[in-house]
């Protein structure tokens, strides 16, 4: 009996001759640290790959009640810096106040652009420092990550090609 | 994408492999109770983790998985006879207990000693939730017996199948991480299935095709909440766990049964799904079993005599371009199993993960890949016991859910994704 298509072309055999011409660029991230722990985070995740990726530096001090106002006197800057990525990462620790991160990703998401924002969370995380920081991410994120430790933030990356 | 060698890593589990002595931590399912029915019943071929193995109920109802094949000349047991507490090999009479030990060789003396020279490899077999689970690991890392919730509610609360797929294990395991797929792939079935139909979330599943996805790290795996627009600002979240190494959960539908698989590695480019059924407070209805048997929801009909899908890569899944063209499947395969087999098993039997282009939604799987990496390469280097060995982390339930826009699934629904005995599932 001859073999169906499908038998034939799910052998291994068959597999061995999947076009191995590239079928995609790579992707470019601009990485963005909510806080300062996560500062150390997107330093070194540039580091590993910093033709792919880049630190955009939100640098605001929530203490100075006038930081709003000064982000959105910046956020034409900060959007041209982040315009040219495929993709935004926005890094927080849970806890962090991630106010900042939801105005840039409602801006990054009017723009196209898409965001995965990733809170670096320990299993004994107390609940509600975990909800202060996701709340104001949830409505711009495309993806919310949840993640144990900093290493998947490399992980992440190249699994998604930046 | 992964990096060749972590693809290799991660797919291969027979024995000696970094994934094998990871999958070699835990009980796996390998028969359904049917299949051993009665005490002295035939012995069963086995293949799990690519070990050979075969399967005996012996005369006094003792349960053993051993070496396939007999240790005198190779010939394999399942030819053997099932006689007097013990599997004798048909070539030259040599007799095994389900313990692997060897009880008899006719042929020598009984003073030489021969006999209890010989031994074949063995593992425990035990019974449970309609199934006859194993374990391949170091005796002495034994973990305690499985407790997830269907296969210990009463037997008339729970239905369980299997069926053969042909490609590596973690193809079709992703297919259960990943629920974006649901809206595409599966959209014909929400209103026409019977396990499924209904339900007033559905709508919510069929209004909103761009879930956005939260996933978050537990104990024993991940939750992968799906969210989609529900009405007022709210959101309708399907809560799916992943446990450690293979395990998966369905979100409920109404007040269906709640389902789920385990894809257990046959070898590299097989593996068995097994998907069950089960409601935590109610035995199931007849015309809903039927439905089972009949292979809607999550399972699938036979190929008769067999645990091969009817639908199979051979017949090219009974590809129907009429239904396809008029809606009534996306993909033209008939069935929510064979639709998810017929795709995976498409990729080929070992899919090169270098060639992939994953985006955001794909994240429970790109974390599922780094927590399995994660674990086996603990296990190696530091003989850490990977999650989802622990007892604790199996009671756990899907949940589908309505919540207010500010609230984490995680939190607001953390009773719901606890095993609570007598307490419904939470279901939308």
């Amino acid at each position: 009996m001859a073999l169906s298509q499908s038998t034939r072309a799910t052998s291994a055999y068959e597999a061995s001759f999947r076009s191995r011409y590239a079928q995609s660029t790579g992707r470019w991230a601009s990485l963005m640290a909510l806080d300062p722990a996560s500062e150390i985070v997107v330093a070194r995740a540039v580091a590993g790959l910093p033709e792919r990726r880049r630190a955009v530096a939100l640098s605001y001090d929530a203490a100075d009640e006038t930081w709003i106002a000064q982000l959105r006197a910046r956020a034409q800057a900060l959007l041209d810096d982040a315009a040219c990525a495929d993709l935004v990462v926005m890094i927080a620790t849970a806890g962090a106040d991630a106010q900042a991160g939801a105005l840039f990703g409602e801006a990054c998401r009017v723009r196209g652009v898409p965001v995965t924002a990733l809170v670096i969370a320990a299993l004994d995380t107390p609940d509600a420092d975990l909800s202060r920081t996701l709340a104001p991410l949830r409505p711009i994120a495309s993806m919310l990550v949840v993640a144990q430790g900093a290493d998947y933030v490399d992980d992440m990356l190249h699994a998604l090609r930046a | 994408m992964l990096r060749r060698e972590q693809n290799e890593l991660i797919t291969r589990t027979g024995p000696g492999t970094q994934m094998g002595d990871l999958f070699r931590c835990y009980w796996l399912p390998i028969l359904l109770s049917e299949e051993l029915p009665f005490d002295g019943c035939p012995p069963v071929r086995v293949k799990v983790l690519s070990e050979r193995l075969i399967a005996v109920r012996d005369s006094e109802g003792r349960l053993g998985l051993i070496d396939e094949f007999c240790a005198h000349r190779g010939v394999s047991l399942w030819f053997g006879r099932n006689e007097d507490g013990g599997l004798r090999c048909p070539y030259h009479g040599w007799k095994f207990g389900v313990d692997g030990a060897c009880q008899e060789i006719p042929s020598e003396p009984e003073e030489s000693g021969m006999c209890q020279k010989i031994r074949l490899k063995s593992y425990p077999l035990i019974e449970r939730g309609g199934a006859f689970w194993t374990y391949l690991g170091k005796p002495e890392f034994q973990p305690e017996l499985p407790e997830w919730e269907f296969a210990t509610v009463p037997a008339e609360q729970s239905f369980i199948s299997k069926r053969f797929q042909d490609c590596n294990w973690l193809q079709a395991l992703e297919g259960g991480i990943d629920s974006s797929h649901v809206s595409w792939l599966h959209r014909g079935n929400l209103a026409s299935d019977p396990l499924f139909k209904g339900a007033g979330g559905n709508k919510y599943n069929l209004g909103d095709m761009k879930p956005v996805f939260e996933v978050v790290e537990n104990e024993g795996g991940l939750l992968i909440g799906a969210r989609r627009n529900a009405e007022e600002g709210k959101y309708y979240w399907r809560i799916t766990p992943w446990i450690m190494p293979c395990f998966t959960m369905v979100p409920p539908r109404g007040d269906h049964p709640v389902h789920g698989h385990f894809w257990v590695p046959v070898d590299d480019e097989n593996c068995t799904a097994w998907s069950f059924d089960y409601h935590p407070v109610r035995a199931l209805r007849q015309e809903e079993r039927q439905a089972m048997i009949d292979g809607f929801g999550i399972h699938v009909q036979y190929t008769p005599g067999t645990y091969r899908p009817l639908a199979n890569k051979d017949n090219d899944y009974l590809m129907d371009r009429e239904a396809q063209r008029r809606g009534d499947t996306y993909s033209g395969v008939a069935g929510i199993a064979m639709q998810d087999a017929s795709l995976q098993e498409s990729m080929g039997p070992i899919v090169d993960r270098t060639m992939e282009n994953l985006v955001s939604t794909d994240n429970g799987i790109i974390m599922a890949r780094q927590r399995l990496l994660r674990a086996a390469k603990a296990l190696a280097e530091k003989g850490i016991r990977p999650p989802g060995v622990n007892v604790a982390h199996q009671k756990i339930r899907s949940a589908a859910v309505v919540l207010p826009p500010d609230q984490a699934f995680k939190d607001a629904a953390a009773e719901a994704l606890k095993v609570r005995p007598g307490v419904r599932q939470t279901s939308v």
